[in-house]
This record gives C-alpha cells, sequence and structure tokens, in this order.
C-alpha cells in the first residue's frame, strides 16, 4: 500500500512534466513552425495550381517546361467569354439589388422593435443555414412549378436572395459601432427624416454598406451549388463553366482550368486591395474613438 | 413684379406638401415605416426563400405514380422510405440501409471536420491572438484571403494535388522513388479526399470565432493563472479553453452545420462512392426524377439543420448567461 | 417681474410617460419663463433626461401635454420644433468639419451661403473658438468639441435650449470653465436655456431656477437659494446636502417652537412662516457645516447647546469631518474649517455642539 502510492504520483508527475516539456517545446517552435505548416496547407494547392498552369503538359502535375499556352487556350475559347459576362451580369445586378434591401433591413432591425420579429430574424437568415442543395433544388422546383424559364433572370432572383442575410449581418455591425444620437442631434437642427437619412445616416453607413457589397461580391460570384440548380444549360456562368471543365472530358481541360483558376485567384486576391485603396481615398473618421459616456 | 411661378417651382412646392404630409403620416404611425422598409425583404426571401421551401413540403406528400408523375394523394410513404424499405422478394419492410448509411456517413463526416477543423484552427487562433503583436490583422487576414477564390477552383486545386497517378504528390512521390509508379496512393474518390476537401474549406469557419473569442479574452486572466502556479497545458486546459467556449461552440456550428448538407465536395473528390445526404437529394431530382422523394429527403435535411441549429441556441443561451456572468 | 400675462416659454401640464410598465415621467407640470436658465437636477433614472427630450420632441408623451411658446408641441417631430438640443455625448457629425457641423442646420432652412457663412463665424466668435472652421471634430479637444456643439444649436437661433448634462465629460477644471462660459453666452443670447444636470452644485450655481425630480416627479421647484435654505422633503434636504435629520414632535413653548426628539433631546426650531400642524412626527434638516462643534471645556452660548461623544473624525481638505453622537442614539455630521479649534478634537472625545436655530429647516412632507 505505502509503496504503490508514491509511485503512481511520481509516474502522474513524470506524465505531467513530460507533457508539459512537450507543450513548452511546441510552444518554442510553433510560432514559425506549426503555423507555417498551416499556413503552408492553406496556400499550397493554390500556389502550386498557378505554377502548373505554366506547365507544358496540362494534364501531368510534373515539370515539363515553362508554356503559356493554356492561358492562350483559354483565352481563345469561346464560352469563356459568354460565362464571364453572364457572371458579371448576375453578381453585379444581385449585389446591388441585395445592397439595398439588406441595408433598408439593416436599418429597420436595429432601430425599430416591431411585431413578430424574432419569427422575422429566423426566416431573415435562412438562406445561411439551409443547405445549399437544398436551397437550390427548392428554386429549381419553384421556378419549374411556375413554369419561369431559368437563365440570368433566374439567377439573379436566387443570387438576392442568399446575398440578403451577408449584406444584414455585416450592416449591422456597422450600425453596432454608430453613434445614433447623430440621428437625434440631425432632427433636432432641423433634419426632416429623409434629409437625416440622405445627410447623416448614410455617410456613416457608407464604409459598412461598401464592406458589405465587396464581401457579397465574391460570394455571389462563386456561388456555384444553388446557380447550378437554378441555371440553363445555355446560360452557364463561371462557376459553372469551371465545373463542366473539370467533369468534361475536353483534351487539355485540366490546363486550361489552371490557368482560369490563376486568373480568378489573382483577381480576388487584389480585390481587397482594390478595397482599402478606394477606402483609403475618401476620409471617413468615424466615432470608433468617441467616448462612450452612458 | 407678380409672376405666375415657373412650373417647376410649382410642382417643387407640391413636392414639398406631399413629403411634409407624408412625414408627418409616418411621425404618427411608426408601424407604416418599419412595414415599408422592411416590404423589399418579405416579398424577396418571402417568394425565393419561403415559397420554394413550401413547395418542396407540398410535393414530399405527394403519392409518386408511374413515369415520375405525381399524384395529388397525400401520403406519407416518402418519408417513411427514407427509413425502411420493402423487400422485392420476401414483401418485409427492411431498414433501408442505402439512405440510412448516407445519413450516417454525412454525420461522421460533418463530425470529423468539425473535429479537425477546431484541433487545427484553436492553434492558430491562440498564436495570433496572443503572439500576433501589431500584425495580428495581416495574420488573419492572410489567413481568409484564399477563401475568397472560388470555391471550385480550390477544390480542383487539391484535386490536383491528389489525383492518382497525376497529382502532384503521386509524381513526387514516385519521382523520388518512394511508391511505385503502376500503384500510386490513392487520394481521391474516397472518404479521405472528401474529408480532405471539407476541411480546407471549413478551416476559416471555425477560425474566425475562435480568434474573435481568444481575442476578447483577458490577458490577465491568464497571468493570474501562471502567477497562481498553473503549468503551461493547466492554464490551457482549465483557463483558456473553458473561457472560449463560447468560440468553440460557434466554430463547431459554422463548421458543421454546412458540412452536413455537403454537396460538391462528395460530388466531386468522392466520385459518387462517398454520397452524402445532399448528393442523394440531388440525384432524386435530376437522375431519377423522382420529385416526391426527393421532397422528403430534403425535408430531412433540413430538420436535422433545424435540430442542430435548435441545440445550438439553447446551448449558446446559457452560455451568454455564463458570459455574462465572467 | 414678468408680467402676469406673459406666454411661458415651455410649458408642461400633467406630462406622463411610461418606459414598460414603469412611469419614467410621472404628471409632471411646470411652466419655464422666457429667457430664464432653468435646471432639472436629480438622481440618474429620475427621468429629468426624458422631460427633456419630451420637451424636444425625441420622445413622445403618453398623456398630458407641452406647449412652446404657447404652442401646443406634443405631435410636432424634432425637426418642426423651435428647440434645439446640446447632448450629452455631443452628437457632433464626424464626417463633416466644425463649418460643415455649425452650417448643418441653416443648409437646411435654405439659408444663402452668405448668411451661413457670416452666421458661422459670428457663433465661433461668441462661442471663443475662431479658426478652427476647418478641423474636424476628433481633432478638437474636449472643451473645444462642448463649444461647437453649443455652437451647432445657438447657430439657429430657437427659442429654447435645452442641455444634458452636457458638461459631464469634462473634467473638474474644465467644467468649472465651461459653467462659466455658458451663463456668459447665455445672457448674451437671451434664450430660454433648460439644463438638466445631476450636480446640484453646478445646478445652484448656474439656475435661476430649478426643479428637483426623483422618480419621475416632480419634488420642489424654485430660485436655488430658496431650495437651497428651504428644502421641502428629506430626499431634496439630503440632495442639498443638508444630511442630518432630525425626527421628533414640535412643541410649543411660550411661543417658540421646539423639536422634541425620541431621544430626548429638545431642539431649538425657527419660527415658521406659515401655520404649522403640530401634531404628529416632523422633520428637522440641518446642514453638518451649520453646526459648531467645541471642546468640552469650551463655553459656547447655552442655547440650542447639546453634549455629544465625538465617534469618527476625518480630513476632507478644506473642511474636518466629524461624526458625533447625541444623547446615545442620534448620529450628527458636523464640518468643521480646517483652521478652528476643533483640529484638536480627537474620537472619544465628549464635546459640545450648537447651532443657530435658523439655520435648521422644518420639512413639509415625508
Amino acid at each position: 500500500m505505502n509503496t504503490t502510492v508514491p509511485t503512481a504520483t511520481a509516474r502522474r508527475r513524470s506524465i505531467e512534466q513530460g507533457l508539459s516539456t512537450l507543450l513548452r517545446g511546441l510552444g518554442r517552435v510553433s510560432p514559425p513552425g506549426l503555423l507555417g505548416l498551416i499556413y503552408l496547407f492553406i496556400y499550397a494547392p493554390l500556389l502550386i495550381l498557378m505554377l502548373f498552369s505554366f506547365n507544358a503538359q496540362g494534364n501531368l502535375a510534373w515539370w515539363e517546361g515553362f508554356s503559356l499556352r493554356w492561358y492562350e487556350e483559354l483565352l481563345s475559347y469561346e464560352p469563356l467569354w459568354k460565362s464571364l459576362k453572364i457572371s458579371l451580369i448576375v453578381t453585379g445586378v444581385s449585389v446591388l439589388i441585395s445592397t439595398v434591401i439588406g441595408t433598408l433591413t439593416a436599418y429597420a432591425l436595429y432601430r425599430w422593435r416591431f411585431w413578430g420579429k424574432h419569427l422575422f430574424e429566423s426566416v431573415l437568415y435562412l438562406p445561411m443555414y439551409i443547405p445549399e442543395v437544398v436551397l437550390g433544388i427548392s428554386l429549381l422546383v419553384f421556378f419549374i412549378f411556375w413554369k419561369i424559364p431559368r437563365g440570368i433572370l433566374t439567377m439573379i432572383l436566387a443570387h438576392v436572395a442568399f446575398t440578403i442575410p451577408l449584406v444584414v449581418l455585416v450592416v449591422l455591425a456597422r450600425m453596432q459601432r454608430i453613434d445614433w444620437t447623430l440621428e437625434e442631434a440631425a432632427m433636432d437642427l432641423g433634419a426632416d427624416e429623409l434629409t437625416t437619412l440622405r445627410r447623416v445616416t448614410l455617410p456613416l453607413l457608407f464604409p459598412g454598406i461598401m464592406a458589405a457589397a465587396f464581401l457579397a461580391f465574391p460570394w455571389s460570384f462563386n456561388d456555384f451549388v444553388i446557380t447550378y440548380f437554378v441555371t440553363s444549360p445555355g446560360n452557364a456562368p463561371l462557376p459553372v463553366l469551371t465545373y463542366n471543365l473539370i467533369l468534361g472530358r475536353k483534351s487539355g481541360g485540366m490546363g486550361m482550368i489552371n490557368a482560369l483558376g490563376t486568373l480568378m485567384t489573382v483577381a480576388t486576391l487584389l480585390m481587397p486591395l482594390l478595397a482599402v485603396l478606394l477606402l483609403r481615398a475618401r476620409r471617413f473618421s468615424l466615432p470608433g474613438r468617441r467616448r462612450s459616456q452612458s | 413684379m407678380p409672376e405666375a411661378p415657373a412650373p417647376s417651382l410649382l410642382s417643387r412646392r407640391f413636392m414639398n406638401v406631399f413629403r411634409r404630409s407624408l412625414l408627418s403620416l409616418l411621425w404618427k404611425h411608426p408601424g407604416v415605416k418599419t412595414g415599408v422598409t422592411l416590404s423589399p425583404v418579405i416579398f424577396w426571401l418571402g417568394l425565393f426563400v419561403v415559397a420554394p421551401m413550401l413547395i418542396v413540403l407540398y410535393y414530399s406528400f405527394l403519392t409518386r405514380g408511374p413515369h415520375g408523375v405525381l399524384l395529388p394523394t397525400p401520403t406519407l410513404e416518402n418519408y417513411q422510405d427514407v427509413f425502411v424499405v420493402e423487400n422485392l422478394r420476401t414483401g418485409e419492410l427492411q431498414p433501408n440501409w442505402a439512405y440510412l448509411n448516407a445519413f450516417s456517413r454525412s454525420l461522421l463526416l460533418a463530425f470529423s471536420t468539425t473535429a479537425i477543423c477546431l484541433l487545427l484552427g484553436y492553434p492558430v487562433a491562440y498564436w495570433i491572438a496572443l503572439y500576433g503583436g501589431k500584425y495580428k490583422n495581416l495574420w488573419i487576414g492572410l489567413f481568409i484571403l484564399p477563401f475568397w477564390t472560388s470555391y471550385l477552383v480550390r477544390i480542383f486545386a487539391w484535386m490536383f494535388l491528389l489525383r492518382d497517378p497525376s497529382g502532384f504528390i503521386n509524381q513526387v512521390l514516385i519521382q523520388a522513388g518512394i511508391i511505385d509508379e503502376n500503384r500510386p496512393i490513392q487520394f481521391l474518390y474516397n472518404t479521405t479526399g472528401v474529408l480532405i476537401g471539407m476541411v480546407y474549406t471549413y478551416l476559416p469557419f471555425a477560425v474566425i470565432p475562435l480568434y474573435a473569442a481568444l481575442e476578447r479574452l483577458d490577458r490577465s486572466l491568464l497571468e493570474a493563472a501562471f502567477d497562481l502556479g498553473a503549468k503551461p497545458w493547466q492554464r490551457l486546459w482549465r483557463v483558456t479553453i473553458p473561457l472560449t467556449r463560447g468560440g468553440i461552440l460557434s466554430g463547431s456550428v459554422l463548421v458543421f452545420v454546412p458540412s452536413v448538407g455537403e454537396y460538391l465536395i462528395p460530388n466531386l473528390m468522392g466520385g459518387n462512392n462517398v454520397n452524402m445526404i445532399g448528393n442523394i437529394v440531388a440525384n432524386k431530382f435530376l437522375r431519377d426524377q423522382d420529385w416526391a422523394y426527393g421532397s422528403a429527403l430534403s425535408i430531412g435535411l433540413i430538420v436535422l439543420v433545424m435540430i442542430l441549429l435548435w441545440v445550438y441556441f439553447k446551448i449558446s443561451r446559457s452560455e451568454q448567461v455564463f458570459e455574462r456572468r465572467i | 417681474m414678468n408680467a402676469p400675462q406673459e406666454v411661458p416659454s415651455v410649458q408642461l401640464i400633467d406630462v406622463t410617460k411610461r418606459f414598460g410598465g414603469a412611469a419614467a415621467v410621472d404628471r409632471v407640470s411646470l411652466s419655464i419663463r422666457k429667457g430664464e436658465f432653468f435646471s432639472f437636477l436629480g438622481p440618474s433614472g429620475c427621468g429629468k433626461t426624458t422631460t427633456l427630450r419630451m420637451i424636444g420632441g425625441l420622445e413622445t408623451p403618453d398623456s398630458g401635454n407641452i406647449y412652446i411658446n404657447g404652442e401646443r408641441v406634443n405631435d410636432l417631430p424634432p425637426y418642426e420644433r423651435d428647440v434645439s438640443t446640446v447632448f450629452q455625448r455631443l452628437a457632433l457629425f464626424p464626417h463633416l468639419t466644425v463649418a460643415e457641423n455649425l452650417a448643418f442646420g441653416l443648409k437646411i432652412q435654405r439659408q444663402s451661403p452668405r448668411v451661413i457663412r457670416d452666421k458661422v463665424a459670428q457663433i465661433l466668435e461668441l462661442v471663443h473658438l475662431p479658426g478652427l472652421e476647418n478641423r474636424y471634430p476628433d481633432q478638437l479637444s474636449g472643451g473645444q468639441q462642448q463649444r461647437v456643439a453649443l455652437a451647432r444649436s445657438l447657430v439657429l437661433e430657437p427659442a429654447v435650449l435645452l442641455l444634458d448634462e452636457p458638461l459631464s465629460a469634462l473634467d473638474r477644471k474644465l467644467r468649472k470653465e465651461m459653467q462659466i462660459e455658458l451663463r456668459r453666452i447665455q445672457r448674451e443670447v437671451g434664450i430660454t436655456f433648460i439644463y438638466v444636470t445631476h450636480d446640484q452644485k453646478e445646478a445652484i450655481s448656474m439656475s435661476d431656477r430649478m426643479a428637483i425630480m426623483k422618480d419621475g416627479k416632480l419634488v420642489q421647484v424654485g430660485a436655488p437659494q430658496e431650495i437651497f435654505e428651504r428644502p421641502r422633503t428629506a430626499f431634496v434636504a439630503d440632495f442639498m446636502g443638508a444630511l442630518n435629520l432630525f425626527s421628533g414632535e414640535l412643541i410649543e413653548k411660550r411661543g417658540r417652537h421646539y423639536l422634541k426628539t425620541k431621544s430626548g433631546l429638545v431642539i431649538h426650531v425657527p419660527n415658521p412662516q406659515e401655520p404649522l400642524c403640530t401634531n404628529g412626527p416632523q422633520l428637522l434638516a440641518l446642514r453638518p457645516e451649520a453646526i459648531e462643534i467645541y471642546p468640552k471645556n469650551q463655553d459656547p452660548p447655552r442655547q440650542n447647546c447639546f453634549v455629544g461623544k465625538v465617534l469618527n473624525r476625518s480630513y476632507l481638505g478644506e473642511a474636518l469631518e466629524f461624526e458625533v453622537l447625541l444623547n446615545g442614539i442620534e448620529h450628527v455630521k458636523v464640518y468643521a474649517h480646517g483652521r478652528s479649534m476643533a483640529t484638536r478634537i480627537a474620537i472619544d472625545e465628549e464635546v459640545l455642539v450648537r447651532w443657530d436655530p435658523e439655520s435648521a429647516c422644518l420639512l413639509h412632507e415625508e
């Protein structure tokens, strides 16, 4: 009895010590080490894809020499341009509409109490948590049910529906940082509701609205699943075209997707940079620093 | 000299009167204001989210006729078929393993994805939040950035790495002489491939809430733990993790909910060998033209997600009480 | 004296506002004269800010009427009322410069650019802020922001200016300065100022008249001196710093009034101005600084003088605070000047305390 207890304790202690040495060791090497591995996990696939878009051999992931032939093939591929046009139309129109509707909704949600607010909120965020396939299929069934021909219009209808919740969330986040006394101050100084909206509320919300649009843009542009179900074969936006290329047995398809992926990735990575530059260009000193007196 | 007011002035005056009366109406009846503001969203979501789902719900109760025709006789058969199927030879009812397997596979894959995402995401969020210094935002931005690129391109990038034998990893291993050219490792078109794809896709969904929770964490609590003699791993287990429960919980839900209804990743990286519920739903509609059955499955998937969210909200409410207390 | 027919600048009649079930403002009736500096004073949550917001049109009363210059304004939105507010959080538009902030209301009134420029220049002069036109609010100091907020409201020349604890964010020294500034500006422009504060010293030093509020009700309205010297209730007495309360029965002897406490003290009370009802318990309020304290061996005037024991003594900087026990029951707070002989008094010592009967005040209610 007397001898087992110390050994058990000793064993536990040695395990603890081992664990803590391990963790301390990990802690020391980790920031460059483990963190690097995870960043590698994130970036490597895209970097390799970009690298091999310049490979002479399209289907093989082994370097066979530098070539721009996939870019040439891709850019001369007629359907690409049509798809790009469709994608830009659908996304542009949808983001515009959903930004307007989402901002109005966020405003009502943040500023007013109304009957059925809880129910309304749970329906509002439905598109965010209903599985995309289900939403896509429901819309497909809906459009067939009403005999609405699928195409650009149906894509826009669907894209607006699933980008609204995102816009609402982003704009609401911005609203939480605004000093709403400013609205009262404007009315107090003689501005009616519409003038207050135009002169005070919108300028203050502007960065949030822009951020919402910038987030909604790739959300809509890159959406595949819902889009796939609500479009017709003749109206394939870029993601659907990519999907068809991936599945298709088109010769040299792989190389073309590598090239397309590279171009799209570069374009996406440039977007936030552009956004930052745009927002820097105008001065918006916002009341983040303002004293928060209750 | 008196002059008739120009028409533009007249109409402007009229507009002013109109605007005044409109605004005073709104001022006295705030409900009208709310209604006007919310009508576009109610219209849009009602028509293009709620109504389609109601139609699917309606279809799920219809009787299947021959050649995919739907008969307007209400039935619960479609729902029953999700669970049991009639044995064609004996006429006995037996569990419908094809679909029950898809359900359990979906749950299992979603669960594994969530666990791996948390395990990978926590250290990342931890280091960025605590040791990121002034470059915190840059680090977290770099982490999230690739996820703004196309979903399809990212999946394709992984397929390019994983394919056999022409994929990048297999090629490297073959050229290095580690594996035989004729016996490449199969990563794709099995559960491993799907899991890799899902972890890669949903990792930021875990990292963002974890990072937010760790950022909020009061550093002095960690110092206090050290001060009271806690060893690093004790501190992690007893202080840091319990205090970031909220972030862990939201991260789990944000990964689990979309994973369980995933369609594209098993479709492309599973190659029909790893069907999840989403794939079966799509197949029922697109391939088999079996709308009633597909609708019942869709409703089943929605209910599954709703239950998960309901549990989440129950827990997070008590969690909020906890967070307010600390 | 004001002419009796003069229309009050702001008049409230039975105004009530509820939030949920509780009445934030409960049947408040009040009239405020033209050109007056009027303060609402009370602890936080007493309804003073809500009252102010109802006058400004930012809240609508549930019942009762609000008149501004004789016109009923209950249903008018804030932008149609001839009042302007200086908010507690100032609410300067962060996306506009100082000049644009000041011009905001004028532009809405469609004034010509020339008029706007002149008025802005003039008002900046008035608040002593010339040369800052092109700064943004976050580039100004707290005191400067304060002045801009004030100027932005004043430039519209409203009939009434409402100020909702505008100085609470400033440090003590700056606050003192701004109080004087506010009075000066008010005298110069002659507009009715309605000021909300929880700081009794601020209200006393600035107001022509003030109203004390508690739990949504008006407790007492009057000139600062009147309220300070003759609080009506224990609450007002306490709020105005008359921290000592004696309760007992009123008795009359040979034309003089005394309060007999339960512990047996017989305190000489001031001669009442109005007839007193002598039955029932009465309260007497007394300011700590009105009490004189002497060591036992001294020989002060014997009238209204009591023996006590020092329980506690603390140094407050400008004064010494003693807690004295009279007759074994009554606790009394005494402030003595740091230079008096009180400095020699120690804890547990027996002392004599006395005060001039006229410095105490009989309360009317509670």
